[in-house]
């Protein structure tokens, strides 16, 4: 080292004893950024309510939902077989269920009325 | 506030402790915050001159390391130049954006009181090295504050840079010419340097 680098270091020691610290605001501003940054926090909030729709979800459908599972397969069973079976079911079915047989040959528009009239006749 | 006196981590690597906030542990941020802060904000003073900009620097490249946590490739860098790597940048950015005025105000001195005489002996010198970076060209200044006053190996300011670390060494010796021209000049002026 030579005496001009050794003149030199001396100012750079004095300058590193006057390093700037950090003011208490400056630390609880970054500190507050870690927090609202933090990635486990973000997302455990992203999760929780996917974890907890889920579970909701599920016992919706053990409660209720069975009731609608039912009322679906039923459905589908009927149509099933009417598929099957043929449209001549259909009266003796209708008859059996509603008390009263119809039969559609086609001739009459299926309208809202013609389906308003069927039913109102089923009631009485 | 003194770093290491309030840091119950100071053993723990930085990677670990990145590691550490990556999994939910505030106290992790707070030793990096702690360990880390003081450095970029003393860089960052040096290079815009202005304490307001400098926190802001700081804040900034700390927001980035937290975002950048969970991702964080182990052996990929060290943290701290990352850190200084960003803040640079940062700088830079800042002086392209707006050249800061330089009124060659030194920073506060930290709490390591030398006697009277010798305290403005020391107070003198920082402030004429402060006028005399202020005047280099920024990444001059930039490589001779990372090796000079915050001590960084050439190859690590090589890869803070993104230079050759014969382009560091370069840079560092015309810095070093510049400021012995500076500096040497006020050798009476501001007291014997070596004593």
């Amino acid at each position: 080292m030579t005496d001009d680098e050794r003149e030199l270091s001396a100012f750079f020691d004095a300058a590193r004893r006057a390093r700037p610290e950090p003011s208490a605001d400056l630390m609880s501003r970054i500190l507050a950024d870690a927090a609202a940054e933090a990635p486990i926090e973000h997302e455990a909030i992203a999760a929780h309510p996917k974890r907890s729709g889920g579970r909701w979800r599920l016992r919706d459908l053990m409660r209720i939902g069975w009731q609608a599972g039912a009322s679906a397969a039923a459905c589908m069973v009927a149509g099933m077989w009417i598929g099957y079976a043929g449209p001549d079911f259909v009266p003796a079915l209708s008859d059996a269920t509603l008390g009263t047989a119809y039969t559609f040959d086609g001739s009459e528009a299926l309208t809202f009325d013609t389906l308003g009239t069927m039913l109102l006749e089923s009631e009485t | 506030m003194t770093g290491a006196a309030f840091d119950p981590l100071s053993e723990v690597a930085d990677e670990d402790l990145l590691a550490r906030y990556a999994a939910g542990d505030q106290s992790a941020a707070r030793a990096l915050t702690l360990r880390h802060a003081p450095r970029v904000l003393s860089l960052a003073q040096r290079m815009l001159n202005d304490r307001a900009e400098a926190e802001d620097v700081t804040q900034e490249a700390m927001l980035r390391l937290w975002k950048i946590a969970p991702d964080w490739e182990s052996g990929r860098a060290k943290v701290s130049t990352w850190l200084y790597r960003i803040a640079s940048n940062l700088c830079i950015d800042r002086i392209r954006a707006h050249k800061p005025i330089y009124d060659a105000e030194p920073p506060d001195m930290a709490d390591e009181s030398p006697g009277t005489v010798e305290r403005l002996v020391l107070d003198d010198r920082a402030r004429a090295l402060h006028t005399a970076l202020a005047t280099l060209p920024d990444r001059q200044r930039l490589a001779m504050t990372l090796k000079f006053i915050e001590e960084r190996p050439n190859p690590e300011i090589a890869s803070i840079m993104d230079l050759s670390v014969d382009a560091v060494e370069s840079l560092i010796a015309r810095g070093k010419r510049a400021l012995a021209a500076i500096l040497l000049s006020q050798r009476d002026a501001l007291g014997h340097a070596g004593g």
